[in-house]
């Protein structure tokens, strides 16, 4: 027996040492400090109350021991409740909100809480102590309660237009945009339709029509805008060229083919048409049409 | 060249198309708002129905209460409690709570403890409705002021009433007569 009494007494002194080490490795939670609430409240108010507990590591609040919202006794109640945890401590923060109706100043207490916290081979509660709070009256002491009156009650609000009004202009600006390119890509819109030449040509054969010789001057102008359509003097003979340039009178081929041998005729032959004038504005509507979308 | 002008053309019209939708929506709104800023500035001929909304039955309420037709306001400050806006809730709440306690004080002033059931509950129904709206929005100092007048003048506790208590017990002490004035 006694040979098996000093490895027994070394095993447990080992045993005991190694228990000793893991409690030293955790802290017991403690109650360190909480605001002091030195300001005086008024109805109302809300107060925030921050409790520090030191903690080890693995040591962590308990969230059934935290206080619920709501009141907790006839002239307070608790709003909300915070914990911020790191591994030395706790921080809990508690927004309680005054609903306390004094006549002169007076001290309350907020009731003491217990906070439960585990982890760490366990760790006994800790008591945050009660927190004294000044209390003072919004109303003049001195007053009779007769004589008091009675804040008015609050108006209707007229509803706000924003943003509709910015929507609106934002629609309206958008339709305008929209309306304006199409009445210019149809030519509909004279003073932004710029200098194209079959535009003018029309606009100056307009002015021809009640001129008793018009026809050679109609040829004329219709001459011009091809000229300064093409950037050069177009001729019969180099028609399909400048088609070929200026694709978008591709679908006027024939009116323009039959303008040149009109304008042959008319010029070279000495022939007179009467109804030159007539087939030269019709001509210069087409064309400025096609000028228009092309442009 | 001409696909690309009838490719312009198309984004032309889908920009006037969408412009006139966004300007008929915004422009419906804008009507819908006038006339209702119009009920709201002068509430008394508008006809209340589900449809319509909170800040115009908010000010019918206001102005029932200013022709002396408080339970009439009250009852339509109910129906708008609930509303999901929470600055909308808090006007809501301290209209019912300073009109509760309108009721309340003038009562108390006028008939005292005569009335001490009446302004009791009156003051309650006050405290609630202003506590509500302190904590929906603990900035106001209106609320804060009438919530701590309603406390001021909040009755005192009556007396307790005597028990009139009837034993039923056949026990010889709860049916013994009591001494007038106290035994020795």
């Amino acid at each position: 027996m006694r040979k098996f009494a000093l490895p027994l007494a070394i095993i447990l002194s080992v045993a005991v040492a190694l228990l000793m080490n893991a409690n030293d490795g955790t802290a017991p939670a403690r109650f360190e400090s909480q605001d002091d609430h030195a300001a005086t409240h008024t109805m109302g108010d809300l107060i925030l109350r921050d409790i520090v507990v030191s903690t080890g590591p693995g040591v962590h609040i308990d969230p059934a021991s935290l206080p619920a919202p709501g009141a907790i006794n006839d002239w307070a109640e608790i709003r909300k409740v915070e914990t911020d945890s790191t591994d030395e401590q706790t921080r809990v923060r508690i927004t309680y909100q005054v609903f306390y109706g004094v006549r002169g100043p007076e001290t309350a207490e907020l009731p003491p809480m217990r906070l439960r916290f585990e982890g760490g081979g366990g760790s006994p509660d800790v008591e945050a102590p009660a927190l004294p709070v000044s209390v003072m009256p919004l109303i003049p002491p001195g007053i009779p309660d007769e004589k008091v009156a009675i804040r008015a009650l609050r108006p209707a609000e007229p509803r706000t237009y924003s943003p509709y009004p910015q929507w609106l202009a934002l629609g309206l600006g958008a339709f305008g945009a929209g309306l304006v390119y199409l009445l210019w890509m149809r030519g509909l819109l004279p003073p932004f339709a710029g200098p194209l030449p079959f535009r003018r040509a029309c606009r100056d054969l307009q002015r021809l029509a009640d001129q008793p010789s018009r026809d050679r001057a109609a040829c004329l102008l219709l001459h011009r805008a091809l000229n300064e359509t093409a950037g050069e003097a177009v001729f019969g003979n180099r028609l399909e060229a400048f088609l070929e340039r200026h694709p978008e009178f591709a679908g006027i081929r024939e009116e323009l083919v039959e303008f040149f041998a009109l304008s042959r005729e008319m010029f070279f032959a000495e022939a007179a048409d009467g109804d030159a004038y007539a087939r030269c504005l019709k001509l210069a509507r087409r064309a400025r049409r096609l000028e228009r979308k092309s442009s | 060249m001409v696909t690309a002008a009838k490719l312009r053309e198309a984004l032309a019209s889908g920009l006037l198309v969408l412009g006139l939708a966004v300007a008929a929506g915004s422009g419906y709104r804008l009507i819908v708002l006038a006339r209702e800023n119009a009920a709201i500035h002068d509430p008394r001929d508008v006809r209340l129905d589900e449809n319509t909304t909170p800040e115009v039955v908010f000010a019918k309420a206001q102005a029932l209460d200013r022709t002396g037709d408080h339970q009439e306001a009250l009852r339509l400050y109910h129906t708008i409690q609930n509303d999901p806006i929470p600055a909308f809730r808090q006007r809501v709440h301290y209209n019912m709570g300073t009109i509760y306690l309108r009721e309340a004080a003038s009562l108390w002033h006028a008939r005292g403890v005569l009335e001490h059931a009446r302004v009791n509950a009156l003051v309650e129904m006050a405290k609630e409705n202003l506590k509500e709206a302190l904590r929906l929005n603990p900035a106001d100092q209106d609320a804060r002021f009438n919530l701590e007048y309603a406390f001021r003048i909040t009755p005192p506790p009556k007396e307790k009433e005597k028990a009139n208590w009837q034993g039923t017990k056949s026990s010889v002490f709860s049916t013994l007569p009591g001494i007038p004035g106290g035994g020795p």
